[in-house]
């Protein structure tokens, strides 16, 4: 007895292993073919919210013609009764569908599909589950995208994709919680989808997208699940090329004012133009003296000028000759070059003239003497300052022109500035400092004025000053020449500069004066 | 009969084909279309659950509180937190309040009090739910979150039934705790009194649930950790 039952033992478990294998094989078999097997076969369940779900079945497919048969679903929840299936319509044919009053989460479910034909019945394999691990939610919908430009210099825009999830309550309260994965590509390439993956709104912003047209989709799965959604409806997106309005715009506008405010100005400066140039550029005078046109000074034939300017005192036209004038060459001497030298006219002349000479202290001492060969004692025209005024002795140094005179010398006296020019062979009576040279003189120190001017060739300098301070002048010390007579001629010269002082005072100092201003000295 | 090593060793190479078939259930092999290995669900994750309801709960019944306060109840009139303890109607169950207590409670007694507070309050909350259908005006948001609530306690006593049928290898419980006694209508109350009751039995609600969240969480830690729990 006792072997007996020892030995069925064995092929009994042994038929069991074998049922199992062959169920293993034939559910393999059932899912690579598809159908068509002698068994039903529950295949799909899925659960969109965790509070209901629905399970699909293959049906019995092994079938005779005219053979009818009918699916039934049981399930037992862990070790309840069997139950019967509460919903076959609401899910499709073979289906069944357990909404949540039959739905529990605490306990695993499994079903059996029997199909009932009318010779034997066909059972299915049982299929077991837990309802909160087939949670399979909805196929988010609306998927809807906006762009925006990429501030800056950048191409391309952002795009903000959002979708909405279909079934609202089953999200609500927390009851589940979504995760979403949306996937993108290039409609040019099919197989390369970016992804952006895990989103917890239902909402993302792609940035910085090149120009193209993209393939856009989204799928969500709840939280505690594996199981996605199915993928929703692709949506196109077409990145447009980049509107530079905004950039043309603010060209446009800041070109606009620039034109508008150069116009302006330039309207303002040409109607301002005048008071402009009087700014910048202060007028040159034109060479006035009154009771002469300026016209006929530019225009004018010269003889017509030189019959004018006769009228006026010591004027004596030029006559062009091609003497040379040496260049000043230092620094300190302030020379404008004559433009006109004069003819070595004949000194003996005896028509007194007024003569200015800008006269330096000893570093011009040699070119002065060339210059001063080149005058003409009579008549003389040169670019001079105003001047302090001059006696009017007839001048005539002459160096290299053979001439009575002797060479003369620039004597300089003691303790001033002042330098004579005198010649040497007169020296007896006249003390020859040394030469002293005036280390930095102004501009005004430059011109001494040739206070006296005397036979013997004597030329007494005295530093030059504008007009007003010519009384100023400290008298030199003259031992032959008689004060007296120098005053007598000074008044003579002085009533005739009275006449040109009215003209004068209107020059500029930059004026050339065509005449030689005398100025009261005060001796 | 006597039996010698021989025969033992010959018993046990014919048996070796039944012990592995029982060693294998039928039931519980990985099957490709299903997801479970077993027809049980594991104790984490009934546990797990368990707390996602309670937590759930508490946090909708603590927002249908404050929409309640703010449409019904004048200022004045408005509960501290420390106040409604004495009209609570659970204040009968043996359940601690204290932190210390709470500590000192065992895992069996965190559960049988979860379990106690859960049956107590489902027929409450279904009063409640016809009660704001008479109100002029509730907000449908106010009533929908009350019905939501009652259906997710209904769902938390089955969870924590089965959570005790795991952990303490109990029989099941088909009966609830004094669930007539707790609980008496009053016919036709007075509208104040309806309203003010509607109120405590809300924050009563609201305390309660946040208890039982606090017991399973730390039911949970224990799990993890037992010694090591606040």
């Amino acid at each position: 007895m006792l072997w007996l039952l020892l030995c069925l033992l064995p092929p009994v478990s042994y038929g069991r292993i074998v049922a199992q294998n062959n169920a293993h094989t034939e559910r393999h078999n059932h899912e690579a073919t598809g159908g068509t097997t002698t068994r039903p076969h529950i295949y799909f369940c899925r659960s969109p919210n965790m509070e209901d779900f629905t399970c699909w079945w293959h049906p019995l497919s092994n079938l005779t013609d005219g053979e009818e048969v009918t699916h039934i679903l049981t399930y037992s929840k862990e070790k309840e009764a069997k139950l019967e299936c509460p919903d076959y319509v609401t899910g499709g044919p073979n289906s069944c569908h357990f909404d949540s009053s039959h739905t529990s989460i605490w306990m695993v479910y499994c079903l059996t599909v029997t199909a009932i034909t009318t010779h034997r019945n066909y059972t299915s394999k049982q299929h077991c589950l837990d309802v909160a691990e087939i949670v399979q939610t909805e196929t988010p919908v609306n998927l809807t995208y906006n762009l925006t430009d990429v501030g800056g210099d950048e191409m391309g825009h952002n795009a903000l994709i959002s979708w909405t999830y279909p079934v609202p309550a089953h999200v609500q309260y927390g009851w589940i919680t979504l995760v979403y994965e949306l996937q993108y590509r290039r409609i040019t390439e099919p197989d390369n989808w970016k992804v952006k993956y895990p989103l917890r709104e239902p909402q993302v912003e792609l940035l910085g997208l090149p120009v193209d047209d993209y393939v856009v989709r989204v799928r969500c799965r709840a939280q505690h699940s594996k199981l996605w959604s199915d993928w929703s409806a692709t949506l196109v997106m077409s990145i447009p090329p980049r509107q530079s309005a905004g950039k043309l715009l603010v060209l446009i506008l800041v070109t606009g004012v620039g034109v508008v405010a150069l116009l302006v100005i330039t309207f303002s400066i040409v109607l301002q133009s005048k008071r402009i140039k009087e700014y910048f550029l202060p007028p040159i005078p034109k060479p006035r003296i009154i009771g002469i046109d300026p016209l006929l000074l530019k225009k004018g034939n010269l003889d017509e000028i030189n019959r004018h300017f006769s009228n006026f005192h010591s004027y004596r036209p030029p006559s062009y000759s091609e003497e040379v004038w040496d260049h000043v060459s230092t620094d300190d001497i302030y020379l404008t070059t004559p433009k006109h030298s004069s003819d070595a006219h004949n000194p003996s002349e005896s028509e007194r003239d007024t003569l200015i000479v800008p006269c330096n202290p000893a570093p011009l001492e040699v070119s002065t003497r060339h210059q001063l060969t080149a005058l003409n004692p009579n008549s003389y025209m040169q670019n001079v300052p105003p001047y302090c005024s001059l006696p009017n002795k007839a001048f005539t140094p002459p160096l290299s022109i053979p001439s009575p005179w002797p060479m003369p010398e620039i004597v300089s006296l003691p303790r001033t500035d002042y330098s004579m020019m005198e010649h040497p062979s007169l020296s007896n009576t006249i003390p020859t400092p040394d030469l002293t040279f005036s280390t930095s003189p102004s501009p005004q120190d430059f011109y001494t004025c040739v206070q006296l001017l005397n036979e013997s060739g004597e030329v007494h300098l005295v530093p030059c000053l504008p007009p007003p301070y010519c009384r100023e002048f400290p008298p030199l010390p003259r031992a032959n020449l008689d004060t007296a007579e120098k005053e007598e001629k000074k008044k003579t010269t002085n009533h005739q500069t009275r006449k040109n002082d009215g003209g004068n005072s209107e020059k500029s100092e930059a004026a050339v004066p065509l005449l030689p201003v005398a100025v009261d000295n005060s001796g | 009969m006597g039996m010698t090593v021989i025969q033992r060793g010959v018993w046990g190479l014919l048996l070796w084909p039944y012990i592995l078939t029982v060693s294998m259930p039928l039931d519980c092999k990985e099957e490709p279309g299903s997801l479970t290995r077993c027809p049980s669900i594991s104790q984490e994750k009934l546990l797990d659950r368990v707390i996602h309801h309670a937590e759930l709960i508490y946090r909708v019944s603590e927002e249908s509180c404050s929409l309640f306060e703010e449409m019904f109840i004048p200022l004045p009139l408005r509960l501290q937190s420390n106040q409604a303890g004495f009209a609570c109607i659970t204040k009968t169950l043996p359940i601690p309040s204290s932190k210390s207590e709470i500590e000192q409670m065992s895992d069996k007694w965190l559960l049988h009090s979860v379990l106690m507070l859960v049956q107590s309050w489902i027929e409450p909350l279904v009063y409640l739910q016809t009660t704001l259908d008479h109100y002029d005006h509730a907000p449908e948001m106010l009533v929908n979150k009350t019905k939501w609530v009652s259906e997710k306690l209904v769902s938390l006593e089955q969870g924590v039934v089965a959570l005790i049928k795991k952990m303490l290898d109990e029989g099941t419980f088909t009966t609830t705790y004094n669930e007539q006694g707790l609980f008496q209508y009053d016919t036709l109350p007075d509208m104040l009194e309806s309203v003010m009751r509607d109120y405590t039995l809300l924050s009563c609600f609201k305390k309660d649930a946040h208890k039982m969240e606090t017991f399973l969480k730390l039911l949970k830690c224990r799990q993890a950790d037992k010694y090591n729990c606040a």
